[in-house]
């Protein structure tokens, strides 16, 4: 095509000179004129041709179907022609062409005939006198009008896609994917990311580097994931941990470029969804496993409580108790993670299910924070002491009172907890149910066997006492949860 | 399945593990029942290695709990000394690792007639 176009030119300047040396000489009449073969010109090769004077102060002619057509000599033609703020751009080029006396040639806007801004590749070639003077300069610019309104589309669609990967939550980059020695794919290197990156990875800008670089040691997965990426041709999804930022991200992978081992990456930070998700499974697991558990030990105590009861009415009674109390228990162990029972509470909450009177009670104790499993077993504990006294001790009498006092003491390099429940002002001492069957059980075996300590009964002149101890152990509600064991 | 299941499992030595009192008590009691003498019952995975130590049982029971720290110790211990055990447990399967999934459960709350009888096909080795 270029070549095409300097032939034309080369052909339009000898019909120009011709013209000049001629000096309006005769012509054989048939023969096109030069002003003939300067139209045909035009018209024919979709160009616009145009005369300028040495410095190019006038415009001689200029022949076009696109542009407005000169046809006499003018000094105002960059006001028809250039838009002002092109004119600067184009006098440069200009100027330099002069300076030279070489080929001019720059792709400018123009107005063209109907109003319109068009674009055209100009050129032209100064046309010399015999005495090698700049006589004139002839030139043709073709309209490149529908190449840059592609060019700016692109360039438009270009910074439309830089807004949106600049400004979109997910993170991207475009990495070159590396081999080792022996052809495997080792490393990459960041060519590009966007703003998100540095916020899902927490990484500093990385462009330039490679990702052994950045994180200190070698990424053989990443870079096999991005290796296969490009291997395959097809786009990966998955998600991956990455230990050295200890982040879980959720990843798409696609080949970019595989003749430049380029893999465009755009991916998310779902290290919290995933701690999420996952706290849910363990939830639900640890939900079923304490409904299915709290059904075998309702049945067990459903049992458990029927031999020591005369009566069906007592029995439904004491079940009905021990029941309400562990469903008391379940409402603990579901708190806040990390927060303990107050002891406190516990013992007044007992004492409330009695509806023991304040002036029959007398609660001392340091503040205790308690274990979740120590607050379910204590809890049932002190619903057997308190049923007890209601049915057959101190709450069944009216001078009767509870001394219900504890402490914590160091044993062992460990915080012991030390409560004893001491009955007072009871006349008669009747061997309740507490002596033997469930209460009994309780407090002699479960205590030592779940929470490794030891409780013990004994009826002395004024009421029953009882003492229960059991080392203090760190833990939250069920859901501080971490691991799993058998 | 033995048409008594209680046969087999008379005079055998069976490990409980369970941390509830209440469930642990009542798989002893049915396995006493049943003839059998039972180690522990312990409420700890540290308490039944050290129990293991002395007496080596002819099959065990364990009980699946998740809040207590991760460890597999005693499977990984039981399965090393070759004595067959059954998962008592809450929890659906998933939670239970990949190298046990072939292990036979029990589901809570579990009756004594099929603890007696998981623990014969234990002893028979019936069970998976």
């Amino acid at each position: 095509m270029i070549g095409m176009m300097r032939e034309s030119m080369d052909d339009a300047a000898k019909a120009d000179i011709g013209t000049a040396e001629a000096g309006g000489g005769p012509g054989t009449p048939a023969a096109p004129t030069a002003e003939d073969r300067f139209r045909a010109l035009a018209t024919a090769g979709a160009l616009s041709v145009y005369r300028m004077s040495p410095e190019w102060r006038l415009m001689y002619q200029l022949d076009s179907d696109t542009l407005a057509v000169t046809s006499e000599a003018t000094e105002d033609w960059a006001d028809h022609y250039i838009l002002p703020e092109d004119r600067e751009r184009v006098g440069a080029a200009i100027r330099e062409a002069i300076a030279t006396g070489t080929i001019f040639e720059l792709e400018h806007r123009v107005r063209l005939a109907d109003g319109s801004i068009g674009w055209v590749l100009s050129r032209a070639v100064p046309l010399r006198g015999q005495n090698g003077r700049i006589v004139e300069w002839f030139g043709a610019a073709r309209d490149v009008s529908d190449r840059k309104r592609t060019e700016e589309a692109l360039r438009d669609s270009e910074a439309k896609y830089r807004r949106l990967f600049d400004s979109m939550d997910e993170a991207y980059a475009v990495v070159e994917v590396l081999k080792d020695e022996t052809g495997r794919w080792a490393d990459f290197r960041f060519l590009e990311v966007n703003p998100a990156f540095m916020e899902h990875t927490a990484m500093p800008y990385p462009v330039g580097r490679t990702a052994t670089e950045l994180l200190g040691t070698p990424n053989p997965r990443w870079a096999a994931l991005y290796g296969q990426a490009l291997d395959s041709g097809t786009a990966l999804r998955v998600e991956e941990t990455e230990p050295a930022l200890g982040r879980v991200f959720d990843l798409n992978i696609f080949a970019l470029d595989r003749a430049q081992n380029r893999v465009a990456v755009l991916f998310t930070n779902v290290t919290e969804r995933r701690r999420s998700l996952n706290l849910q499974d363990t939830l639900l697991a640890e939900l079923q496993h304490r409904v299915r558990n709290i059904m075998a030990v309702i049945r067990s105590i459903v049992r458990r409580s029927h031999d020591e009861e005369r009566s069906a009415e007592d029995y439904v009674q004491h079940l009905e108790g021990r029941i309400a109390a562990l469903a008391r228990t379940q409402a603990l162990l579901t708190r806040r993670p990390g927060v303990g029972v107050d002891l406190e509470e516990i013992v007044r909450d007992e004492l409330l299910a009695q509806a023991a009177s304040e002036d029959q009670v007398s609660i001392r104790g340091p503040d205790v924070a308690l274990a979740p499993k120590a607050a379910e077993v204590l809890t049932l504990a002190l619903h057997e002491l308190a049923t007890n006294a209601t049915k057959y001790g101190a709450f069944s009498h009216r001078d009767g009172h509870v001394d219900i006092a504890w402490r914590v003491e160091p044993r062992d390099g460990r915080d012991w907890l030390v409560l004893n429940w001491a009955e007072n002002g009871v006349p008669i001492l009747v061997p309740g149910p507490l002596r033997r069957g469930f209460g009994t059980e309780l407090i002699s075996s479960r205590i030592p066997y779940e929470l490794r300590g030891r409780g013990s009964f004994e009826l002395r002149p004024g009421g029953l006492r009882s003492e229960i101890e059991f080392p203090l152990v760190p833990g939250g509600s069920i859901l501080d949860m971490d691991g799993g064991t058998i | 399945m033995t048409t008594n299941p209680a046969a087999g499992v008379a005079g055998a030595r069976v490990l409980v593990l369970e941390d509830d009192y209440y469930l642990a008590t009542d798989l002893q009691e049915a396995l006493e029942q049943a003839g059998a003498t039972v180690l522990g019952p312990c409420s700890t995975a540290t308490d039944a290695l050290r129990l293991i130590e002395e007496k080596r049982p002819d099959c065990a029971l364990l009980d699946v709990n998740l809040g207590q720290g991760p460890s597999f110790d005693l499977p990984k211990e039981l399965s090393r000394l070759g004595v067959p055990f059954a998962f008592v447990t809450g929890y659906e399967g998933n939670v239970i690792p990949e190298a046990y999934a072939q292990t036979e459960r029990l589901e809570k709350p579990v009756g004594p007639g099929q603890v007696v009888s998981t623990t014969s096909r234990l002893l028979t080795g019936a069970g998976a």
